[in-house]
């Protein structure tokens, strides 16, 4: 092996806790932004792919008339939309046991607003009926169910045999839907049972269907599509004048609040993911500078030798490009699992159709481009200024910002009550600002994060039936928390192994684990308070903006526990990175680290 | 009984390639208010040497006995206890704390012992008096190596080891430093032990104990040790 692939390969055994700790924040980061960002797509594609594949009804055409439409209304309909865009049939709807019964008689092998059949087989014998499947509004059935009502028409009695149980694609929605009926108050009442009987041409023509397909109207629910239906209910009703009622799919409940749900999803995946692209890239940038601090020494060496600043960089170059690629990586299965995960929370509320098998890489190819661009483009930059100096000057340690005196030490009476731990802690705290300020804008980055996800899972909970809003805030919380603790985990370690020396100096006075540990831990935990003090109200002026952007949920609705687990969190993931890395502390190796000038 | 006693030292590190000998049954014994010099060539033995007396490391075998308690014997937390009450260290690049200044350095020692001298006091005893409040990078080297013998002395410690402390020294500060380390051992009564590849600096030592492949090769009795001043090299 090359010497020069040797140094590469010792660089990356040796910062080998930093390499894994950039590619799980890539990881984190990249599987999340892709993961989330991807939902949106995911949703609006299933549903057009269910629109365009049940042929989902554009324009439902309701007759006001108790006798239904005449053979004039519905031809010119059918003049208007082609005879083969309009499915026709005769609904009715009457009060049982509090709630409304509902019955179609239609075509149901037209494909327009095709029924799925969910169990069973559809209708082949007159006394056989098709069941919506259970809803929390509409009442479970199973197969060979018998269902007894009186025939609006012919008023008799007819006992019925549920052969089936089917999804009317209007009827997504799992939560209780309002009917047409209402009851003496006057308020709709909820719908509680629905069922199909099959008739190629019903006597009574109330209902009608017409799908027009994405070619004329746009996408589903985009602008223009809105805006085309809007034009055609408006032309429908000239056409039939007052006897008609025209309802479009903007006021079906199921399809239209899972579009409207799948935006604010996709907004709020905008928001967070430029959030934790943002702390990913300071922690990776403040780790690459921090890491040519630490090689100050071997970098000055390899230029005495002659070696090209390029040279020099490149293998820290590589490493953060290793990291950054691993990461990646790991981050597309972590955000196709996310993103599949996150679709699926939503039948809970949803019917939801098929997870489309359609791949879309935007999302990912952004933001890991995004991510593996910055990342290298930061080593180089920080690389460049860490090879810089002529040799002679990088050999020498850098100089410490000695002599200048901290704030508090101009009040003897406070300064001289500290014991050297704390002096130590305030000066380094105070004396290395743009290292401090690098960190506690970390934290506090990652801190506003996991308080923007608690603050959005109060909302959802709040708004109980906006659920699909539970699954993505409660995702956000996890990556938030992790990205959190990994960022304090990171810079503790950073903190550790640029003080290998101070540590083994204490180790050789006699000082015990715990006070040597106490002596790295004490700034790590200053740090993580900071951040969680600062993170709080950060984090309310953050989850407003998000509140805002999104039309959902306020700052007032936010529980006290978030303000009190935030800070917590923060603290308690200090408290576990200083755990792990206690090993790696009190097992320094005293003599390598004092009988050698770094 | 002699203050320090190493009787049958043996230091062995296992590898995968094999168990290598570092010590090999090291014995001798020292007296209180002795200045001993350790000389050897680099991969002597000299650093796991001093390494055992200082309960930064374990022997293998043998016995380490300092004024009456066996080192030797002692478990992990008892050495730490053992560095922090009786042995002061003196190392070639001083390893003070950069963000404390000289007397905090100090401080940092004798806070933890119990009966630690003055810091301020050892400090002007070491000529530091005026520099008390400044940084390690403010220092020259020399005085650098000044706060970290204060360091250790002020300790009080039972021992005193100084490993090549004018390893990174120009020659006049080295001398100044060696003076300084002999006054320590003369005014305190203090046990000094010096380990240095210099050759010249026998001369001034009471005990001189040469070192090689791990074994100790002779101890000499200086009986008329020289000032630090006629010494050239």
């Amino acid at each position: 092996m090359k010497a020069s692939k040797k140094a590469a390969f010792r660089l990356f055994k040796k910062h080998i806790t930093r390499l894994t700790t950039i590619i799980a924040i890539v990881l984190v980061s990249v599987g999340f932004m892709s993961g989330v960002g991807e939902v949106e797509n995911k949703i609006k594609i299933a549903e057009r792919d269910l629109y365009e594949q049940s042929r989902v009804a554009d324009l439902k055409i309701i007759s006001n008339n108790p006798f239904g439409f005449t053979a004039e209304e519905i031809g010119k309909v059918q003049e208007k939309f082609g005879e083969e865009n309009v499915k026709t049939g005769f609904f009715y709807e009457a009060e049982q046991n509090g709630r409304a019964l509902r019955y179609y008689i239609q075509d149901t092998d037209n494909p327009i607003n095709a029924l799925e059949l969910v169990d069973g087989n559809m209708p082949s014998a007159p006394n056989e009926i098709l069941a919506e499947r259970e809803t929390d509004g509409i009442q479970a059935h199973s197969v060979g169910d018998t269902v007894v009502f009186t025939h609006p028409i012919t008023q008799l009695e007819t006992e019925f045999t549920v052969c089936g149980i089917v999804n009317n694609p209007l009827h997504i929605y799992n939560k209780a839907e309002p009917s047409f009926t209402k009851d003496t108050d006057g308020e709709y009442l909820t719908l509680g049972q629905v069922y199909y009987t099959d008739s190629e041409a019903p006597f009574i023509v109330n209902d009608i269907y017409v799908h027009i397909g994405a070619k004329t109207l746009g996408k589903l629910f985009n602008d223009s599509y809105v805006e085309n239906v809007e034009t055609l209910r408006a032309e429908t009703e000239t056409l039939l004048g007052a006897s008609a009622t025209v309802l479009t799919l903007e006021e079906n409940i199921g399809l239209y609040s899972l579009y409207s749900y799948a935006e604010k999803v996709g907004q709020i995946g905008i928001i967070f993911v430029v959030f934790f692209l943002l702390v990913t890239l300071l922690v990776v940038y403040s780790t690459m500078s921090r890491l040519f601090d630490e090689e100050r020494a071997q970098i000055a060496c390899q230029k005495t030798l002659g070696f090209s600043d390029w040279k020099v960089t490149k293998k820290y170059v590589l490493f953060v490009a290793v990291g950054a690629v691993l990461g990646g990586v790991g981050g597309f299965f972590v955000g196709l699992l996310l993103t599949s995960m996150l679709y699926n929370g939503f039948n809970l509320q949803y019917n939801m159709p098929r997870f489309p098998n359609s791949l879309n890489f935007s999302y990912y190819a952004m933001t890991f481009g995004i991510i593996l661009v910055a990342t290298v483009a930061l080593a180089i930059l920080s690389g460049k200024k860490a090879t810089s100096g002529e040799p002679a000057k990088l050999l020498t340690p850098k100089a410490p910002k000695a002599g200048k005196k901290v704030i508090l030490e101009k009040i003897p009476f406070i300064w001289k009550a500290l014991s050297f731990k704390y002096k130590s802690t305030v000066r380094n705290v105070l004396l290395f600002k743009s290292r401090f300020f690098m960190t506690v804008v970390s934290v506090v980055g990652a801190t506003v994060l996991v308080f923007a996800g608690l603050g959005l899972f109060n909302c959802a909970v709040n708004y109980g039936d906006a659920e699909s809003l539970m699954a993505i805030s409660a995702v956000l919380i996890v990556f938030s928390g992790l990205l959190c603790a990994l960022v304090i985990y990171n810079l503790t370690n950073i903190n550790v192994s640029e003080r290998t020396r101070e540590i083994a100096t204490l180790m050789v006075l006699g000082y015990h684990d715990k006070e040597v540990t106490g002596y790295i831990y004490r700034e790590v935990y200053i740090m993580c308070a900071i951040g969680a003090v600062l993170g709080v109200p950060l984090g309310m002026l953050f989850v407003n903006f998000v509140f805002d952007f999104i039309k959902f949920g306020s700052l007032a609705e936010v529980e006290w526990w978030s303000y009190v687990l935030t800070p917590v969190l923060t603290m308690a993931f200090g408290f576990i990175s200083t755990l792990l890395l206690r090993k790696k502390i009190v097992k320094t190796d005293m003599n390598a680290s004092l009988k050698t000038v770094e | 009984m002699s203050y320090l006693i190493l009787d049958n030292v043996i230091k062995e590190y296992k590898s995968q390639a094999g168990a290598f000998r570092a010590l090999n049954n090291v014995s001798f014994a020292l007296e209180n208010g002795e200045f001993v010099v350790v000389l050897g060539p680099s991969g002597a033995g000299k650093t796991t040497l001093l390494n055992l007396l200082g309960g930064m490391d374990s022997a293998t075998e043998g016995k380490i006995v300092l004024d009456g308690s066996d080192v030797s014997a002692m478990n992990k937390k008892q050495l730490t206890q053992y560095r922090r009450d009786d042995i002061g260290f003196v190392f070639q690049f001083y390893n003070l704390m950069p963000n404390l200044t000289a007397i905090e350095n100090v401080e940092l020692a004798t806070e933890i012992c119990p009966d630690a001298l003055d810091p301020e006091t050892v400090l002007e005893s070491v000529g530091l008096g005026e520099r008390l409040r400044s940084f390690p990078a403010q220092l020259s080297g020399g005085e650098q190596q000044r706060v970290s013998i204060a360091r250790a002395i002020a300790k009080n410690p039972k021992l005193l080891l100084c490993d090549e402390p004018t390893g990174a020294l120009d020659y006049a500060t080295g001398k100044n430093i060696l003076r300084l380390l002999h006054d320590v051992c003369k005014q305190n009564n203090k046990l000094v032990i010096v380990v240095t590849h210099n050759q010249a600096l026998k001369e001034m030592a009471d005990k001189v104990i040469t070192i090689k492949n791990g074994e100790i090769e002779g101890v000499y009795i200086n009986e008329q040790p020289k000032p630090i001043e006629e010494i050239e090299w």
